[in-house]
């Protein structure tokens, strides 16, 4: 449905996005993960067309991509802003009609949305006058008014009550059944692992992992390893086998960036082990792995 | 197009219903009021009785020049208008004069029939009218002495030191004759070139206002994925620029009602589509340069010291607009004419004053089509790119780059 092929951007001497690829297939909500400045926006800039890609192409359909197609695109991007000064109805009139929906269609839209967000009573009020979270259920509904059928959302959840963030989780999960297809950028793991079906992890503008949420845990559930043990383990020793660990009450959880046996090794000669096994690591402990192990 | 329209009609509805907008309406008129009312002012005497200290060292000459004045100038009740106080020495006038019983000093040295200078002293000398009266008064009666003393009756000197007064009537192309009002001549033009800049530059400032808002609220970033930099670009100037066609609809009824109920005219309706022209090539140079400032600088303080030297060069018409309707044919006002970003205001001052010529006329609106032309193009280059530039000014090259990009 959308492909990026080997998409680079340059900013200067810097190099943003380094020959990036993937491919989404309708339905997917894909996960975009990456540590801060790993090129996750620019990424994303690319894709709505407000930046242009220095090499590579994206194709939508089949085809190059267009303006025309990125209008039935939906964005909520990380920085948000609204103009504070206009009343909510209107401004989501005026986006609506650039998105090219007007008419009953969009006064019909606009109040279903308005409806479902609990904001019936605050259609005429200033964007300034409702709460930070509100505002940013009005950029929400922004992205989806339109009714497009491929949205970027970059960190959703940030700044939500658990309330909204249910709310804002089923509302994707409806769309998603409904055919549409999201990119879902964000730093909250475990939200990328209830929603997401496939992701794509990048630091300084390079793929580290890609692909279906299970084939990514599955290809790192070897390393992940619990261990319970007497004795003391001092955590200084312990830096030269994970990049990240847990070490309380004489148990150790981490993904081994090492053999196992190098481990269990050097383990037997410190502690008693009382249990080892092998674990599924979570998506957190994956992305540190990947992300410490690329430096 | 119709995400432009869109847009337009966005930037026009959100500022014609806020109050900034009606303020910005009545501020020029204000302005204008204030700058005018005082004048007016000051041409009608705003009379009310001066008193004068006399220090005389000439003999009997201020006998006569007392009763010249008393003649002369009597207030609205006939009252005399000049109080005259005799003083022996400057320094006694002097006090009177700080202790403010008096209103002004005169010091009438001996020499006055030959060469030399009379005195004036005042606390301020910012009322021109009363020095004008006593100096008048003072030239015409030491004039009348001297004639006196040649020998020449006193009625055949008055008759010989009479001034010629000058009746002055504007003909227009058709030939018809008005009686002359040089203030409004030269206030018609120089009002209309003020209320033109003030149009320009407010909506200029909002309009650079609104690029910056957009930038800083990242509120272009969810706009820049439904239309491109340069439908956004246009749209907003294209808004702003009808925001600012209503402003000088408005001013033009007003001008044209006060123009009829004082009898005058303060435009010529056969030249308003020109002069529309002028301000529509004016106001999109000067937008095209302020939103290409709204996407170089992250706020308004930043982009205030690059907005005032572009309204600086805007102004120069204005602040010379005297000298420039004065000598219509001097070089300078010639050349000025050509200078794109002051062409269209050097033009409606010389039209207004009938001082242009067909061609000129014709070579300056092509002249501003062709710049306007140039300044969108390049504004479009520059804006497109540093839309999204957040936190990093943009240096000099830079903007170079993009633009040769």
């Amino acid at each position: 449905m959308i492909q990026l092929q080997s998409i680079s951007k340059y900013f200067e001497e810097v190099t943003a996005v380094d020959h990036v690829s993937f491919r989404i297939e309708k339905g997917d909500i894909y996960g975009l993960l990456g540590p801060n400045g790993a090129g996750k926006t620019t990424t994303i800039r690319m894709l709505m067309g407000i930046l242009e890609p220095d090499e590579g192409e994206i194709i939508w359909n089949g085809n190059s991509i267009s303006r025309e197609d990125r209008v039935n695109f939906g964005y909520l991007p990380e920085e948000r802003g609204l103009y504070q000064k206009q009343k909510l109805k209107e401004t989501l009139q005026y986006f609506g009609r650039l998105r090219g929906v007007s008419g009953k269609e969009l006064n019909s839209e606009i109040d279903m949305w308005l409806e479902r967000f609990d904001f019936s009573d605050s259609a005429g009020r200033k964007i300034e006058e409702l709460s930070k979270g509100n505002q940013q259920k009005v950029q929400f509904i922004l992205a989806l008014l339109h009714k497009p059928d491929f949205i970027i959302l970059d960190e959703p959840f940030t700044g939500l009550d658990p309330i909204n963030q249910v709310l804002l989780k089923d509302i994707i999960q409806k769309k998603r059944e409904e055919g549409v297809t999201f990119i879902f950028s964000t730093h909250q793991m475990e939200q990328v692992e209830r929603l997401c079906t496939n992701i794509c992890l990048i630091n300084k503008g390079k793929i580290l992992i890609e692909g279906s949420l299970s084939a990514v845990k599955e290809k790192h559930r070897k390393n992940a390893v619990t261990v319970k043990y007497e004795g003391e383990l001092k955590n200084d020793n312990l830096e030269q086998f994970f990049p990240e660990f847990q070490n309380d009450n004489c148990e150790l959880s981490g993904v081994l960036k090492t053999p196992t046996t190098d481990f269990l090794d050097w383990l037997n000669k410190q502690v008693e082990i009382i249990s080892f096994t092998q674990s599924t690591p979570t998506l957190e402990q994956i992305f540190i792995e990947e992300v410490h192990s690329a430096i | 197009m119709n995400r432009i329209l869109n847009i337009l009609k966005w930037e026009f509805m959100v500022r014609f219903r806020s109050k900034i907008f009606l303020i910005s309406l009545f501020m020029p008129l204000i302005l204008v009021v204030f700058s005018i009312v005082p004048a007016m002012l000051m041409e009608k005497g705003g009379d009310s009785e001066v008193k004068v200290g006399i220090v005389n060292h000439a003999g009997h000459i201020t006998t006569d020049f007392k009763l010249n004045i008393e003649r002369k100038y009597r207030l609205d009740d006939e009252k005399p208008k000049y109080w005259f106080f005799d003083y022996e020495n400057f320094d006694e006038a002097k006090a009177g004069l700080l202790k403010k019983t008096l209103d002004v000093v005169m010091v009438i040295p001996v020499g006055i029939m030959d060469t030399a200078n009379a005195e004036f002293y005042a606390r301020s000398l910012s009322n021109f009218k009363v020095m004008d009266e006593l100096r008048n008064t003072l030239s015409h009666t030491v004039i009348l002495m001297r004639m006196s003393e040649q020998g020449v009756a006193v009625e055949m000197a008055e008759s010989i030191s009479k001034r010629v007064r000058m009746d002055s009537f504007e003909i227009n192309k058709e030939g018809e004759l008005t009686e002359g009002n040089e203030l409004m001549v030269f206030l018609g033009p120089f009002l209309f070139v003020f209320l033109l800049v003030m149009a320009v530059f407010i909506n200029g400032q909002l309009l650079l206002r609104s690029v910056i808002e957009e930038r800083t609220n990242r509120m272009v970033e969810i706009l820049l994925y439904t239309v491109s930099a340069r439908e956004l670009m246009t749209g907003k100037i294209l808004g702003l620029g009808l925001l600012g066609m209503v402003q000088i609809l408005f001013y033009l009824v007003m001008g044209i009602v006060f123009g009829m109920v004082k009898g005058i005219e303060i435009v010529r309706f056969d030249e308003l589509p020109i002069l529309f022209m002028y301000f529509l090539t004016g106001y999109f140079f000067f937008a095209a340069i302020y939103a290409t400032l709204g996407t170089l600088f992250d706020n308004e303080q930043d982009a205030q010291q690059s907005m005032s030297i572009v309204s600086l060069i805007a102004m120069v018409p204005l602040m010379g607009s005297f000298y420039f309707m004065a000598n219509p044919a001097a070089l300078v006002t010639k050349i000025l004419s050509f200078v794109p970003p002051m062409t269209p205001f050097m033009m409606i001052l010389r039209i207004s004053s009938d001082a242009a010529e067909p061609w000129e006329v014709a070579a300056t609106i092509v002249l501003m089509i062709l710049s306007v032309w140039g300044m969108m193009t390049l504004a479009g280059k520059i804006f497109r790119t540093a839309l999204l530039m957040y936190g990093k000014r943009a240096t000099l090259p830079e903007i170079w780059r993009w633009v040769r990009a």
